[in-house]
């Protein structure tokens, strides 16, 4: 069992809303980097060594693009390493760059994570709290997609038995595909209405509409939202500070030491590495539990 | 929520929230983070058409027939997968948009990206994504009797909606990755993506053109069969 799985949906969000909106917009590197490891940490817990695997050569890759090509377009900064057509290399853009891509590859990182934590059923979960209608609208449609990648199927064997076969020219393709389409769209639309009139009849539209997955807010869930809550609180008084600014160009600037500052870089740490945490935990207690019986 | 205070939401938002977001985020990151003022932006356009459809008193039949056209648009993607690059998502938004109206338009539009990112990876570009795709719904609702009657104006909206859709989605790319507008990056991004534009925008013209007729002539009838769309 993940402990993400257990965590209450509005708290996972605030975590995650908190460490992104961080993550993307805190220039400082004192933030970057606690964002990126806690990243790659939670990635780590979540996906294992098979999802790192999978997209270590794609991370790299997108670092070092945005890292490399940064100081090819940015020419700001006072110290100059090398002149390219004429155009001089800086330190500052290169820093910057790494920078950047150090942000890119964090946002990316979570967002691999949210994708994982945040399942469809939570979201709607949430969502139907703000808007019954379009949290209805979204989960038929959800159950929808893979229905009618079957009926599709269905429908093309069906015209390949009437034989309206299709050759390998690109206009025959198009054709036969516009053809099953066209077949799935009458066969939806009907069926949709049946859907819509039965929704009615089992009072859909009614007030009160449970959900697949219920949660009830309990002590572990309200302690994660009040610690992100106090962290993004400290963070907050450091950005009215103007603690969270960093700027590369044209000089770097002298990174601030004050209270605030440490105390914000601190609460942004501990949110960031929380959800491992967290999920290294339960993985503990999973493997003890499992020992003694 | 009542019909009174989602009126009131909307229109607050559109004309309180948007300056409020635009003018403190300049004031807070000194003009420099373009990126987070814009993702703000692009959440808060979306509330307002959102807010209606939720508002409008539409039956259950009709959320249904508005939850097909949003799975058709990421089902297709799979229909034609062996097309490169080739979503039908645009021209499902707009056939949609034509004979539904500009808020289902913009509701389709926008849910298809939620749906289609489920399958494709969610990231902080899908309220990008939601804004561009249901305006272009919207548009074609504004144009929908244009649209209907001339097929000039069918294939000039579906490139323009695929050209709309890409140079949307580089401006945010730019803004993500450097804070400020940054032409000669913005350049290079459009320059670069110029293959996957044409591609969008050929596909928009030819899909449109086979299947905006046939499409469109089922939800004529799915409409005068049931009484949907009455307010449309």
């Amino acid at each position: 069992m993940k402990h993400s799985d257990i965590l209450h949906p509005v708290s996972s969000t605030f975590c995650f809303l908190s460490v992104l909106t961080v993550a993307m917009f805190a220039q400082n590197p004192v933030f970057r980097l606690p964002a990126l490891l806690g990243g790659i940490a939670f990635y780590f817990c979540l996906d294992g060594k098979n999802g790192l695997r999978r997209n270590i050569v794609g991370d790299m890759i997108l670092f070092i693009l945005v890292a490399v090509t940064n100081p090819l377009f940015v020419h700001n900064g006072v110290t100059p390493l090398f002149f390219l057509n004429g155009n001089a290399i800086t330190l500052e853009a290169v820093l910057c760059g790494i920078d950047i891509s150090a942000m890119l590859l964090s946002v990316v990182l979570w967002f691999r994570c949210v994708n994982i934590v945040m399942t469809s059923d939570k979201l709607l979960y949430l969502f139907g709290k703000l808007s019954p209608r379009i949290s209805i609208l979204l989960s038929s449609a959800l159950r929808f997609v893979p229905l009618f990648r079957e009926q599709a199927r269905k429908i093309r064997t069906a015209q390949k038995a009437l034989g309206l076969y299709a050759s390998d020219s690109i206009t025959d393709r198009i054709r036969a595909s516009c053809r099953t389409y066209s077949a799935l769209v009458s066969w939806a639309l009907e069926n949709a209405v049946d859907t819509g009139a039965s929704m009615k009849g089992r009072g859909y539209e009614l007030h009160g509409r449970t959900f697949y997955s219920s949660y009830k807010l309990k002590a572990a869930d309200i302690a994660v939202l009040l610690v992100t809550a106090a962290s993004d609180i400290t963070v907050g008084i450091a950005a009215a500070n103007g603690s969270l600014g960093f700027s590369f160009y044209p000089r770097i600037t002298e990174p601030k030491a004050d209270l605030a500052t440490i105390a914000a870089a601190t609460a942004f740490c501990i949110i960031s590495f929380l959800p491992s945490v967290l999920e290294a935990k339960e993985a503990v207690l999973w493997r003890y539990y499992r020992s003694k019986i | 929520m009542s019909l009174h205070t989602k009126k009131i939401i909307s229109y607050l938002c559109l004309t309180v929230a948007v300056p409020v977001v635009v003018i403190g985020g300049a004031i807070l990151f000194s003009g420099k983070h373009y990126a987070w003022i814009s993702l703000c932006v692009a959440v808060l356009v979306c509330i307002p058409p959102l807010c209606f459809f939720e508002k409008r008193d539409i039956t259950s039949k009709e959320t249904a027939v508005l939850a097909v056209m949003v799975a058709l648009s990421a089902a297709g993607r799979f229909v034609f997968a062996w097309f490169p690059g080739f979503k039908p998502v645009t021209a499902i938004t707009v056939i949609t948009a034509m004979w539904l109206g500009k808020n289902a338009g913009f509701t389709v539009g926008a849910l298809s990206v939620v749906i289609s990112n489920f399958y494709f990876g969610q990231g902080p570009w899908t309220p990008f994504q939601m804004m561009s795709w249901g305006l272009i719904g919207f548009l074609a609702g504004v144009f929908s009797s244009q649209l209907k009657k001339s097929k000039t104006a069918l294939c000039i909206f579906g490139v323009g909606a695929g050209v709309m859709f890409s140079l949307l989605m580089d401006i945010w790319t730019v803004l993500w990755a450097d804070g400020v507008f940054n032409l000669s990056r913005y350049s290079a991004a459009v320059i670069s993506a110029l293959p996957v534009t044409a591609e969008y925008a050929v596909s928009n013209v030819i899909f449109l053109l086979i299947m905006a007729k046939p499409i469109g002539e089922k939800l004529e009838r799915i409409k005068k069969k049931y009484g949907l769309f009455a307010a449309v």
